[in-house]
Formats: C-alpha cells, structure tokens, sequence
C-alpha cells in the first residue's frame, strides 16, 4: 500500500514535471525551426519572382522565368544526371569501404591497429595540393574522367571513426554468440553487425551523399576540358557567376535576374536531398537491436 | 616473446578483418600518399610549371626556405594565425555543444509526428550557399534592418544602431551566428542517432528509481553518447586551422579585414591567385603539421579523461 | 610500425619521381611556327579549332549553339569548338589547363592572366604568324594597341579594349541622381561639391531622406567626387614622375570631405558593404537621392524603381535619372576619369605552336570589317537597318525582337576591330537604357580626359606580381578611413605601408616605362 501511493506520488510528480518539460522543448522547437525554415521559404519565394523587388516570404512580380532559363540550358540536365550518378556510385563506395574499414578498426585486438589508425589520419591531414594530386591523376589517366569525381573522397577517416566508435560500443556477446552458432565471417558482418549498425550507417550515408552532391572542387581542378562531366554544383557556380558577365552588352535581362537564377538553382538542387532525408530519417531514427540480448 | 606470440596468434585469428581493411588502403595509397611527395614542393622556388614538364621544373627550381621565411619572420602571418585561432576556438567552444543541446531536447518530443517534422526541417539551412546566406543576413543586420529596429523597439536609440557588419567585435558574432544556424541542425543528426541506439531500459529503471528529465540526461545520456561526443570533438579539432574560408570569403568586406583576415583567404590571396604554388604548399604544410599536434593533443586528453582515444 | 610507413612512403616516392621521367619533353625556347600552310582549303581539311573563352553563363553546349558561333565558322570557313573557362576559380583552372597541356588553340585571358603567364614564358610569339597571315589584323587596330602586347621584340596576343582615343566612350563613372525628385524640390543638378553637400542636406533635413548618399566598396575614390579635388585617376602625372593617389596632396581633403559627408549622416554607413546590385536596390527603393556607380547600372536601376513602385513604367528615364561625370575642381573645370585600356587578350600557349598558323588566319578572317559585322550585329536587312547619319557616317539600327540572338556576341570576340567597332558598338547597345546617358557624359567630358597609365602598361616585372592586393590594401584603407575610423589621420600610415610592400617599386617601374611607351602617345587618333 505504501508503495502504491508512493508511486503514485510520483506518477504525479513526474507528470508535471514532464508537462513543464515538454512545453518548454516544443517552444524552443519551434522557434528553432522557424529560424531554419523562415530563410528557406524566401529563397523559394525569390526563385519565383521577377528581378529588383525586395522579397519577403511572398513571391512578387510572380514569373517563372528563372526556372525557364535554366531548364532551357540543356547543361542542366546533363549536370543534373551527372550529380545524381556520382553521388549514387559514390556513397554506395564510399560507405562501403569506410564501413568495412571501421569494422575491421573496431577490432580491439587487431594486429597493427594502430599504425592503420595512424595512416587514416595521415591522410585526412596531409596532401600535396592541387597540383601534385593533378600531375598524378594525370599520369594514372584519370584526369576529364567521371571516376575522379568519386574515388579521391571516397576514403573519409571522419566516418570510419563514427562508425568505429559506434561498433566498439556493441556487445561483444552478440557475435560471440554467432560465432558459437557457427556463422562464418562475412554472414556475421552482413546479417548481424550491419543490422545493428544500420542507424550509424545512414547517417555516414546521408552525409557522404550530400558531400558528393555538393562537391565542386573535384570538377573545377580535374576536368580541364571534359565540361560534359560537369555536376550540378558546378554547372550552378558557372550559371550564376557567369552570367554577370553577360551584363553590359549581352542579356542584360539574365543578369538582372541573377539573385531569383541562383535561387532557381538552388531550390532545383536541394530537391533530391529532401526526398532522400525523411525516407533515411525513418531507419536512423528507428534504433539498434542493442536490447536485444540480455546481459 | 610473449608479444610475439600474441601477435603471430592475432594476426591466425584476424588475417580475413585485415582483408577488409584493403580497399580504404589502396584508396588512400593511390589518391593520397602518393601525389603527397608534391609537399616538397614548398621548399622550392620559381616553379615554372608551363614550359617544363613537371620533374625537369621541379629539378630546375631552387631549394629554398623562403616561403617559410615569410610565414614565420612576416608580422602579417601571425595576425592571420592569430584571427584564425580565434576564430576557430570561438567556433568549437560557443558552437560545439549547440547540436548536442538540441539533439538531446529533440529526442525528449514524445509526438512522434511532431519529431518526424521538426528533424525534416531543421537541417534545411545547410543546403543554403554562403553568399545566398549572407545575402539574407546582410539585409537582416544591416544598419537600417530588422534587428536594429527590433532593438529600437526595446528603447535602443536610433543613432546608436549597431553597425554587424562593419565592427570588428560584432562581425565576429555574426561570423558565429550564421555558421551556427547553417550547421546546428545537420550535426545533430549524428547525436539523434547515438542517442536512439540507448536501450530504453536504462530509462525505464531510473524512472522507478524516481529520477527527474535532467537527471536522467545527466546521469544516462550523456555518459552513453560520450564517445561519440569525444569523436567528434577530436575530428573537429582537427580541422581548426580552416576557421571557415568559404563563409568568410563571401562575408568579407573593408571594415573588418584586420579580423577576417585567415589564413584560408591568405593563401588564396597571396598563393592561388598569384599562381605561386610552392608558397601555398608551404602554408598548407604548416597548416597541417598544426592539426597533426592537435590531434595528438587531443588524442592523449581523451585518453586520459575517457580510457580510450582516437589514434 | 612508423617505420614501416616511412619505408613504404619513400618507396612510393621514388616511384613516383621515376614515373615522371617518362615523360619529360619540355618546350623551352621560341618554337617555329610552321608557315607554309594552305588556308584555303575547305574547312574539313584544316584542323578543328578549340577555343577557349571567358565564362559567359551559358553551359558549354549551349555556347556552341549561339547565332554567332555559328557564323564565325561560316564566314572564315573553319570548324571551331568553344569551350570556357569557369567563371570562378578561373585563374587555378586556367593553371591547370596549361599545366595539362590542354589543346586550346587559342585562350582569351584576362589582362591580369596574361602578364603573369607572358613573365612566365607560356605564350607564343606570334609575330610570325601575324607577319604572313594577319595583315588585317595589323590593319584593324591602331599602332598604339600593339605595345601592350609586344615584348622583345615578338607579340605575344593581340588585345581587346580600346585604345585611349577621345570621344569614345570611355567615361562610365558617374553619380546618378533622381531627378524626378530635384525637380520636385526645385533643385538643380548639382555641379560642385559644396552644391553636392548641401543637396544631401537638404534631403536629410528637409525631406527625411535618412541617408541620401549610397556608394559601394568597389572604389574608395568616387571618381565624380576626386576631380573635384584634382585627384583625375588613380595614377596621374608627367614626365616620368607618377604617383599614386595615396600619395596626392589633396587626398586628405577628399578623405576629409567625405568624413565630414559621413559624420552628418549623408552617407550610408552599409556603402562599406555594399556591391553594385546592393546600392543599386537602395538607390531603386527610394532610399537615396545619389548613388555612385557606373552608368552601366541605369538598366537595373530603372526596373528597381517600376518595381517598387515609385515611377510608372512608360515615364522617360531621362525625366527620372540625371547623371554627372565630375564635378568642377579648384579651377573650375570639369575633368572627367577615363576608363580605358585592355580588359583581354587572346593568347595561344606555346606548346600549340604547331597549329598557330590556322588559328592566326582564322582570327584574321573573322576580324575583316564585314565579317566582323556579321558576328557582332548580323545580318543587314534581318538585324538591323543602316542608314546614312547627318555627319556621313552610317548609323546602324537593331531590328527589335531580331537582335536577341545577337547577345551572346561579343564573348566571341578574340580581338575586336577597334577602327570599325565604335558605331556598330552602339547598334548592339542600342536598346539599352543607359545609352543616352552615356553618350552625356562623353559629349560633355573633355576631349583629352585622364588615363590611368596602369591600365596600358605590357609588364612591370616587380609591381605586377603584387598590384591587385597591394592596391586593394590601399582601397580598403582608405575605405576605413571613411567610414569606420572617420579620421584621416591614417593616411600617412596607409601611404607608407603601400609603398613598402611593392609600391615603391611599382613607381619606379611605370616611371621606366611611361618615358617609353606613354608619353605623348595617348591621344594620337
């Protein structure tokens, strides 16, 4: 009987307690949020409007004009497919081999861990700069390729380490206990490691993806002359700031129209993003089978 | 002995581990550890790269401390490490646990509805360019803008209206600010997934236990995501010496240029532009070296604070 | 297990070096271009031409599409392929291409670019070639324009820009005014500076303008304010003594002025972070009376002010806007900064030596008068109309709706005609707002004006290197001066702090060169 009314006190107790709480994290959710959405909704009403308005949240002078020229540039498309390639090929790369390398680096006995350890970071911290890497991406023919716009970054120490820390963080017992069940090494890896480390991989996945997707550097400096393999990050920076020059004695109305282009631009380029975040959001946020075993 | 025994016994036990290892090294030897002989570079001068091919230029030119002679002996340089330290720290100490904060209140939201809504938008800042981003702000703090006026609404004077973009002191808040919205909801993502990997059992037994919302944060969450938290941190770190070149290349202007100076803008300025190679190899080199102490740095304090580090 | 690495890494090492030695054929001295080539074969049996632009807006596919790359191939019978450079990052990209040995047969460079790669030794010497195969190129640009190109002896580009010749447009810096509201007011014009302050007074006090003057960071020498105070160009002078506006006597009256224009809150304090389209929506909401800018700017400004609502569309711009060159200086005169000088120059890099003499032929067909009419405004009857002008000369009309396809135009340009350009230039703008204006102030400027000799010079070896950040340290100081510290007291300091970091030099060097180059030879034609 006591303990019933004294959990019952503290049913209440906590309620309240709980209400308070809540309330406070929804008005600073709120908040928060519009601060992040408020800017992007005027970066889609810009994109919709005419030049030389100033623009709140409400587009003025509604036109679609800014979309018109850059669909009408059949570059976009080009650079758009070409985006959407690398990021694919790329993430699904890269993921994989980070992901293979943080498994074998959560091994807490593995031979020469630390010296692996010691070559990742190496090479996050150090390079030769963009000509040396060009000389040899040259020599090795590479260079006005697709594929150099996916391998030099495929290898990220920052994501093997997450995924590293996340798998040490594992129980031991789970693939000792598949190992006692007989299960050989790589079904150990796909259906019993890479389940539970299902939320630490989209997350290193949506990372990679949006890292390829904006990622214009590769492009600039390694396709001299091949401007076909263009992504869309490029196609973007050459649209927007070339069309500056156009200004005095060419299409003076394109220049006029730079600010509502570039948000054209970007409204297009953040679209497959938005459908690819809610449909990884679901797993990430789901959770790991970590419960599932008991200690 | 007994370590080569060990050894010999780790090497029967992890040979196929090590195999997945392979292609992140090829990767790395082949994209990184090779063209990384062009670090040499910055100890050479008058590379003429146009008219010889790269190892008759490279033999042609001279060996030279020069370019580390500017960067140390020039008073310029260290006005610029200085503004990028600053910078840097400033970003790490004021905007680090931000996304650690709002992680851990978003996964406090019981309306699954609500929660799903909140994280679809919050990252959306990210995707924003820096010069749309400083567009917007620019008209936001400019003088006649609308902080000013919400603050001459709280009894500011109008005359005094704050100057964001052109005060030294308040163009570095601003540099904060518009990083911090830009970043805050994209580097959650990784704190909302550590925390929903916590079994809800360690909740469950506090509660019985009668502990409070904050308690139960103190005590359970953060403990539990702390190596994730060390990771990041230490990864963070890292990257100290790049105080933020593109945000600051697109925010910068007259006023402010004896604070926004960094040494992201100065090798641009005075390396990439100029085409003088050997010199920006060199201050990348020493950029470099710079994280490299740093990590190292950070590595032995996480070890000694939570038993295991990085490297 | 670190030593292990090191081993590893040093092996790589040599391996790499070793791999380099494979290909290790360099193009060290003057090339020969081979001469003895038929230029008139049909275009398929010559070589393909890739050339490689300024970044223009458009994606590369789109670029060989337009009307006028078309026709260039048409009217000089060979196949051309257009390629461009990005628009940022164009300086590492064009690096690169060099360094890739990219075959451009010809790369249209900034004049920046082209000092820095013709010191370098990239570039060909194409005095050869031009001797046999571009005798129409010799013809179509004044004596003067080759200096800047000439060096040793050889010609390493040919330019594009014009030449200092008066009378031609070359005063685009102006203070732009809303005349619709001076009329208003009952004000005229301003002429001088103290009229100009008290303008801006007038609209402050009298009809709550809070801040009726806009500039932006581009200059911190409003050209139209400097005159007044006989600061003509950024670099003025004679008899090989040169100076720099730093260095000017009246330069702490014109900081003054403009301190005092800021302390009375007749400046916009935001100027200091203010581009071109920033000062330009200001001007357009209504919020300044003035604003310093090129006259280029008209077009936007115009389609600000029908958007915000402050004029109906169909009013006359010249009831709205009212421009001033300068205003008057201490003798009363009113003399004006004119721009001028070479923006680009096409280039062919050394290792395409073989195929320069097509190219060469190639650009000088397409510089031939009528040629270069049908790329840079069309076709006579479908484009545009000719008629004879009260002076004799022709006058060239736009066929309005038929012109657009023309607009991408002048990107194509790889070297202009500068003795034909000039009224076919006014064709193509002809339908521009700003063209009235700008005709008022070269009518009004001073047949002689001011050039700035920094804009006309081939190489100062030293001073080149480090102009662009030295000179911007300068602007950016005075800027400073203007507007945050609100003193000119760091003048001296700003002064000694350009002069040591190259601009000593770079007086000695444009001094060296102007008794060569410069003197007496500006207003020729």
């Amino acid at each position: 009987m006591k303990y019933a009314s004294r959990r019952s006190n503290l049913l209440r107790v906590r309620k309240h307690e709980g209400l308070g709480f809540s309330i406070f994290v929804h008005i600073f959710m709120t908040v928060f949020i519009l601060l992040c959405v408020l800017p992007f909704i005027h970066v889609i009403a810009l994109s919709f409007s005419g030049a030389g308005y100033a623009i709140g949240l409400i587009p003025q002078g509604v036109t679609l004009y800014s979309y018109n020229v850059v669909f009408e540039d059949s570059g976009f498309f080009q650079a758009f497919g070409m985006s959407l390639m690398v990021a694919v090929v790329g993430t699904l790369l890269s993921v994989l081999v980070n992901f293979l390398a943080a498994y074998a680096l959560s091994k807490r006995d593995l031979p020469f861990r630390r010296f692996f350890n010691c070559f990742f970071v190496i090479i996050m911290l150090f390079s030769g700069g963009i000509i040396p890497n060009f000389l040899w991406y040259r020599i090795i023919g590479l260079v006005d390729t697709p594929i150099i716009l996916i391998l030099p970054m495929a290898v990220q120490f920052y994501y093997i380490m997450l995924m590293t820390t996340y798998l040490e963080n594992l129980p031991q017992s789970i693939e000792d206990a598949a190992c006692v069940d007989g299960a050989g090494k790589l079904t150990l890896l796909w259906y019993i490691i890479m389940p539970m480390a299902v939320p630490i991989i989209l997350t290193v996945a949506l990372y990679t993806l949006v890292g390829y997707w904006n990622n214009y550097q590769l492009a600039l400096y390694y396709l001299p002359t091949r401007t076909e393999y263009y992504p869309l990050s490029m196609f973007i920076l050459n649209f927007i700031n070339g069309s500056a020059i156009n200004d005095y004695v060419g299409d003076i109305e394109k220049a006029n129209h730079k600010d509502n282009i570039e948000a054209a631009l970007i409204v297009l380029s953040v679209i497959p993003i938005i459908i690819s975040y809610p449909f990884s959001l679901k797993y990430i946020v789901k959770g790991s089978f970590v419960g599932a075993v008991k200690e | 002995m007994k370590n080569q025994h060990a050894l010999k016994f780790r090497l029967k036990k992890h040979w196929s581990t090590l195999l997945l290892l392979l292609p992140a090294v090829v990767l790395g030897v082949v994209f990184s550890y090779v063209p990384m002989v062009g670090i040499l570079m910055a100890f050479k001068t008058n590379l003429n790269l146009y008219i010889y091919e790269p190892f008759t230029a490279f033999l042609n030119a001279e060996w030279t401390l020069e370019n580390f002679q500017i960067i140390f002996a020039g008073e310029e340089f260290l006005g610029v490490l200085w503004n990028t330290l600053y910078i840097s720290v400033l970003k790490i100490v004021v905007l680090f646990p931000l996304p650690i904060i709002v992680s851990l209140l978003l996964t406090e939201v019981k309306n699954i509805r609500a929660s799903r809504m909140y994280q679809s938008l919050m990252y959306l800042p990210h995707f924003l360019s820096w010069s749309i981003i400083t567009g917007i702000f620019m008209s936001v703090f400019a003088t006649d803008g609308l902080v000013n006026n919400v603050l001459i609404l709280f009894g500011m004077d109008a005359s005094e209206a704050v100057n964001w973009y052109t005060d030294p002191s308040k163009f570095v808040f601003l540099v904060l600010f518009t990083d911090g919205w830009k970043g805050i909801g994209w580097s959650s993502i990784v704190y909302i997934a550590a925390i929903n990997a916590i079994s809800p059992e360690y909740y469950e037994a506090s509660r019985l236990d009668g502990a409070g919302k904050l308690s139960q944060i103190w005590y359970i969450t953060l403990p539990l995501i702390k190596n994730v938290i060390v990771t990041m941190l230490i990864m963070r770190i890292c990257y100290i010496m790049d105080a933020g070149f593109d945000q600051i290349y697109t925010m910068h202007n007259a006023a402010t240029r004896p604070v926004w100076q960094i040494i992201g803008t100065y090798i641009y300025e005075k390396g990439l532009q100029q085409g003088n190679y050997s010199f920006s190899t060199a201050v990348g080199l020493f950029n470099s070296v710079v994280a490299l102490i740093m990590i190292l740095v950070g590595n032995f304090v996480a070890k000694k604070i939570s038993g295991k580090g990085v490297i | 297990m670190k030593a292990m690495k090191r081993i590893v890494m040093v092996f790589l090492g040599i391996l790499f070096v070793f791999s380099l030695v494979a290909c290790s054929q360099g193009v060290e001295s003057d090339p020969v271009i081979p001469l003895d080539i038929n230029t008139e074969a049909s275009a398929d049996e010559k070589p393909t031409l890739n050339i490689h632009l300024q970044a223009s807006g458009y994606s590369e596919a789109e670029l060989n599409q337009q009307y006028a790359a078309k026709v260039i191939s048409e009217i000089t019978d060979y196949n051309v392929r257009y390629s461009q450079l990005p628009a940022t990052g164009d300086t590492e990209a064009l690096d690169l291409a060099l360094i890739n040995r990219s075959q451009y047969h010809a790369i249209k460079v900034t004049k920046e670019q082209y000092n820095r790669l013709v010191a370098q030794g990239a570039l060909l010497n194409i005095k050869p070639a031009l001797d046999k195969f571009g005798q129409d190129i010799y013809d179509a640009y004044y004596d003067y324009s080759w200096s800047i190109v000439s060096k040793d002896g050889g010609i390493y580009g040919i330019p594009e820009g014009g030449p200092p010749i008066k009378g031609q447009t070359n005063v685009i810096d102006c203070i732009i005014f809303r005349k619709d509201l001076l009329d208003s007011w009952q004000k005229h014009v301003p002429e001088t500076t103290e009229e100009f302050e008290e303008l801006l007074r007038y609209a402050k006090t009298e009809q709550g303008i809070q801040y009726p003057f806009v500039m932006t960071d581009e200059k911190a020498l409003v050209p139209t304010i400097a005159v007044a105070f006989d600061i003509y160009q950024e670099w003025q002078g004679d008899n090989g003594d040169y100076h720099f506006y730093l260095e000017d006597q009246n330069m702490k009256s014109y900081l003054d002025y403009m301190i005092s224009l800021n302390n009375q809150g007749l400046l916009n304090p935001d100027s200091l972070i203010y581009d071109k389209a920033d000062a330009v929506r200001n001007f357009g909401e209504g919020k300044a009376v003035a604003v310093a800018v090129s006259v280029y700017e008209v077009d936007a400004i115009l389609s600000t002010l029908i958007n915000s609502g402050i004029i109906a569309s169909d009013k006359d711009s010249e009831e709205v806007l009212s421009v001033v060159g300068g205003f008057e200086d201490s003798n009363g005169e009113v003399h004006t900064y004119h721009t001028g000088g070479y923006s680009y120059v096409t280039v062919i890099p050394k290792y395409m030596y073989e195929e320069a003499g097509y190219t060469i032929d190639h650009i000088n067909k397409k510089i031939i008068e009528e040629n270069f009419k049908r790329y840079y405004i069309g076709e006579e009857g479908v484009h545009y109309t000719v008629t004879s002008g009260p002076d004799g000369d022709l006058i060239y009309r736009p066929i309005e709706g038929k012109f657009d396809e023309l607009n991408s135009a002048a990107g194509f340009c790889t070297g202009t005609n500068p003795k034909a350009s000039p009224p076919l230039w006014r064709c193509r703008v002809y339908n521009k707002e700003y063209l009235p204006f700008l005709m008022t102030l070269n009518e009004n400027s001073d047949a002689e004006g001011t050039y700035n000799p920094m804009n006309f010079t081939s190489e100062l070896p030293t001073y080149d290197q480090v102009k662009g950040v030295v000179e911007q340290d300068a602007c950016d100081a005075c800027l400073n001066m203007i507007f945050t510290q609100k003193s000119s007291d760091g003048l001296t300091a700003a002064l000694n702090t350009w002069l040591n970091a190259g601009g000593r030099t770079g007086k000695q060097e444009l001094a060296a060169w102007a008794k060569d180059n410069w003197e007496g030879k500006v207003k020729v034609e």
